[in-house]
C-alpha cells in the first residue's frame, strides 16, 4: 500500500469532503451563496460519481477497511444520487440564512454514509456511524427559529448518542472475544468454535444500536419527533441516505461477520442466534408502525410510522439471508429511499405553500399542481405495495425470499404477518390520496401562495416518481445490477 | 500489590460514578465524573498502557471536564430542580448489569491469561496510525470537521433579514 493507491482508491469521498469545503468557503466568503452552493454541491456530486466508475473493480486495504467490489460502488452511487436530489430539493426552502452550510453538512452526511457502504471493518463501520449521524444531528436541529427542530435535535441526539454507545459496547466485546475487527476474520472466528456467552452479549448489544440507527421498534421513538421536528430535507436525507446505509452494514455484519451465529427464526424449530432476535424486532415493528400510523392526521407522522413498519418488512430479507434474501433487502431498501425522497419533496412543496404538512394542508394540492399531485399518488401506491410500482416488487422479492429460506416455509408467520400488515397500510396510505383527490372540492379557502418550487424543483420530483414506477415496471435494471454485484 | 491496587481504584472509580449519577446538584455531579475519569486513566496505567492512560487524563479530566463544568455554569439559569431516582432507567441498568455479569462469568475464555505483548511506544502508535491506521484517521479527521462545523451551526446567532 502507498499512499498514492490510497488517494486513487479513496478519491470519491475525497471529491466530496473537497466539495463540502468548497461549498463553505463560499458561503464564508458571500452573503447570498444559496444558488452557487447548490451548484457547486452538484458539480461535486457528479464529479464523484463519474470518479467512481473510474475505481478498479475490486480492491481490499487495510484488512477491509476500505474496499472496492461492484456492490459498494453501486450503493456509493445511489447515496450520491440521494444526496443530490436532496442538495436540489433543499434549494430556497429559506429555513435558514446558512443555505451554503446546510448543503456542506449534507455532503459531510454523504461522505459518511459512503464510508459506512465501503468498508467490512468495525472500527470505520462506527467512525462511518458517526459522521452520518453527527451531521444529521446537526441537520435535524438546523431550524433555528423553530422551536420543534431543536427538540427533535436534541432528541434524536440523545437517542442516537445512547445508541452509539451500545453499539460501540458491542463491537468492543467482538473485538474482544474475536481478537479481531475485519467482519471476515470474524466469520471465520465465530465458525470455529462456540459462541460463548460474551460473545452473544456483544452480538445483542451491536444490534440493539443498529436497530435505534433503522428505526426498528421498540427503538423507534425518536423517528416520529425527528421526521415531523426537522427542516423537511434534513427529514428526507435522515429516511433515504441513512437508512440505505444502515442497512448495507447490518446486511453485512450479519450475512458476513456474525453468520455462524445465525440461529432459527423459523416456527417450532427457533434456535438461539441472532435470527429470532431480528425476527421479534420485524415483528413487533410492523405490528407497532402500521398501527401507530392508521392515528396519525399528520402527513410526515404517518410516514415516520409507517417507516417503522417498512424497516420491519426489510429485515425479512436479512433473515431469508443468503444471496437472494440480501438482494431483495437492498432492493427494497433503495426503491424505499427514492420513493420516501420523493414524497418528502411533495411535503416540502406543500409546506412552501401553506405553512403547514397536515393531512388539512393537503387540500388544495390537486388544483394547485396537478403534477406534484399525480407524483404523491405514485408515491403512496409504492409505499403501500400495489403493482406496477417499484414497491410492489420490492415487496414481493422479500417476501419470495423469506418463504424460500429454508425448509417447510418456516417463516411463513412473519411472511403473513407482514403481509397483512401491508394490507393495513393500504388504508392510511389511500387516507392521504382521498385528502388530496376527493376533499379538494369541500374547501373552499385559499391559502396556497406562490413562492414554492422553481421548475427544477417539480422536475426533480417528477424525476423521482419516474424512477419508482420505471423499477416497478423493470426491475431487473436494478436488482439485476444487485445480484451481478453480490458475492 | 496489583489486586489491592485494582480494588482500590475500583472502588475509587465506581463510586465516583454513583455519585455522578446520583447527585442532585448538576455542578458536584460534573466534579465526581472527574473523579470517574482519574479512576480509569488509573486502570490504564496499571494495565500499563501508560499513553491512553495520559491521553485520557489530558482529554477527559483536562478538556473535556473542563468543557462540561464551563457548559454548566453559563447555562444556568435557574435553581436545578431535584429530580427523584429514575426507577425506570434504575432497572434498565441493573439488568444489563446482571445480564453482562452472567455472560462474563459463564465464559470461560475470559479466564485465559493474555500473552505477553511488546511495550507500546508512542513512536510505534505513530507509526501505526500513519501506515495501517491511515485511511480511519483521515475519515476522524472528517469527522471533527463536521462536529466543529455542527457545534458552530448550532450556537451562531441567527440573524433576520
Amino acid at each position: 500500500m502507498n499512499y498514492l493507491q490510497l488517494l486513487q482508491l479513496a478519491l470519491p469521498e475525497a471529491i466530496v469532503v473537497i466539495t463540502a469545503l468548497a461549498v463553505l468557503t463560499v458561503g464564508l466568503t458571500r452573503e447570498r451563496a444559496d444558488d452557487l452552493a447548490t451548484g457547486i454541491g452538484v458539480i461535486g456530486l457528479v464529479a464523484a460519481a463519474v470518479a467512481i466508475g473510474r475505481l478498479p473493480d475490486s480492491a481490499f486495504l487495510f484488512g477491509g477497511m476500505l474496499v472496492v467490489t461492484p456492490l459498494t460502488a453501486l450503493f456509493k452511487l445511489i447515496c450520491l444520487a440521494l444526496a443530490l436530489f436532496t442538495v436540489v430539493l433543499a434549494r430556497g426552502s429559506g429555513f435558514t440564512r446558512h443555505a451554503a452550510e446546510f448543503v456542506g453538512i449534507i455532503l459531510l452526511a454523504t461522505v459518511g454514509l459512503m464510508v459506512l457502504v465501503g468498508t467490512e471493518e468495525l472500527l470505520m463501520i462506527f467512525i462511518g456511524l458517526e459522521l452520518t449521524g453527527l451531521s444529521l444531528y446537526v441537520m435535524t436541529a438546523f431550524d433555528r427559529a423553530s422551536r420543534s427542530s431543536a427538540e427533535a435535535g436534541v432528541k434524536y441526539f440523545l437517542f442516537g448518542s445512547v445508541s452509539s454507545a451500545f453499539t460501540l459496547f458491542g463491537l468492543s466485546l467482538v473485538y474482544g472475544m474475536c481478537g479481531t475487527t475485519g467482519l471476515n476474520a470474524i466469520g471465520q472466528k465465530i465458525g470455529a468454535g462456540p459462541i460463548e456467552p460474551l460473545l452473544a452479549a456483544g452480538i445483542v448489544m451491536t444490534l440493539v444500536g443498529l436497530a435505534f440507527k433503522i428505526a426498528a421498534a421498540p427503538f423507534h421513538l425518536w423517528a416520529p419527533e425527528a421526521y415531523t421536528g426537522a427542516p423537511v430535507p434534513s427529514a428526507a436525507f435522515i429516511a433515504s441516505g441513512s437508512k440505505v446505509a444502515s442497512f448495507v452494514v447490518l446486511g453485512k455484519i450479519l450475512l458476513v461477520g456474525f453468520a455462524p451465529a445465525e440461529g432459527s427464526a423459523e416456527w417450532h424449530r427457533v434456535a438461539a442466534g441472532w435470527a429470532p432476535l431480528i425476527a421479534a424486532l420485524a415483528a413487533l415493528s410492523i405490528i407497532i408502525g402500521n398501527l401507530a400510523a392508521l392515528a396519525q392526521t399528520n402527513v410526515r407522522r404517518l410516514l415516520a410510522y409507517s417507516a417503522v413498519a417498512h424497516a420491519g418488512y426489510t429485515l425479512l430479507g436479512l433473515l431469508a439471508g443468503g444471496r437472494e434474501g440480501f438482494g431483495a433487502t437492498l432492493f427494497y431498501t433503495t426503491t424505499y429511499a427514492f420513493t420516501l425522497l420523493g414524497a418528502f419533496g411533495v411535503v416540502a412543496f406543500v409546506r412552501r405553500e401553506t405553512g403547514g404538512d397536515d393531512f388539512a394542508h393537503f387540500k388544495r394540492l390537486r388544483r394547485h399542481s396537478p403534477l406534484l399531485a399525480g407524483c404523491m399518488a405514485v408515491f403512496m401506491l409504492s409505499l403501500a405495495g400495489l403493482p406496477p410500482l417499484a414497491g410492489f416488487f420490492g415487496k414481493f422479492y422479500l417476501f419470495a425470499a423469506a418463504l424460500s429460506a429454508g425448509e417447510n416455509q418456516g417463516l411463513l408467520w412473519l411472511v403473513a404477518l407482514a403481509f397483512f400488515g401491508s394490507l393495513l397500510s393500504l388504508y392510511y396510505y389511500l387516507l392521504v390520496l382521498k385528502v388530496i383527490f376527493v376533499d379538494d372540492a369541500a374547501s373552499t379557502e385559499s391559502t396556497y401562495a406562490p413562492a414554492g418550487f422553481d421548475p427544477l424543483q417539480r422536475i426533480t420530483v417528477a424525476v423521482l416518481a419516474a424512477v419508482v414506477l420505471g423499477l416497478g415496471v423493470l426491475p431487473s435494471a436494478l436488482l439485476g445490477r444487485i445480484a451481478a454485484a453480490l458475492p | 500489590m496489583n489486586t489491592a491496587a485494582f480494588i482500590a481504584i475500583a472502588v475509587l472509580t465506581l463510586s465516583g460514578a454513583l455519585a455522578a449519577a446520583t447527585l442532585p446538584r448538576l455542578i458536584h455531579a460534573a466534579l465526581f465524573l472527574v473523579v470517574a475519569f482519574v479512576g480509569i486513566a488509573a486502570f490504564y496505567f496499571l494495565l500499563g498502557a501508560e499513553f491512553v492512560g495520559l491521553a485520557q487524563i489530558f482529554v477527559y479530566v483536562g478538556a473535556v471536564a473542563v468543557l462540561i463544568v464551563f457548559t454548566i455554569l453559563l447555562t444556568r439559569r435557574e435553581e436545578e430542580q431535584t429530580g427523584g431516582l429514575n426507577w425506570g432507567g434504575a432497572v434498565v441498568a441493573v439488568a444489563v448489569f446482571i445480564g453482562l455479569l452472567w455472560a462474563i462469568l459463564r465464559t470461560p475464555a475470559v479466564n485465559i491469561a493474555a500473552g505477553p505483548i511488546d511495550a507500546l511506544t508512542v513512536r510505534r502508535i505513530g507509526e501505526v496510525l500513519m501506515t495501517d491506521y491511515v485511511w480511519p484517521l483521515q475519515c476522524v479527521g472528517v469527522l471533527l470537521t463536521a462536529a466543529l462545523l455542527g457545534a458552530l451551526l448550532l450556537v451562531m446567532e441567527e440573524k433576520r433579514p
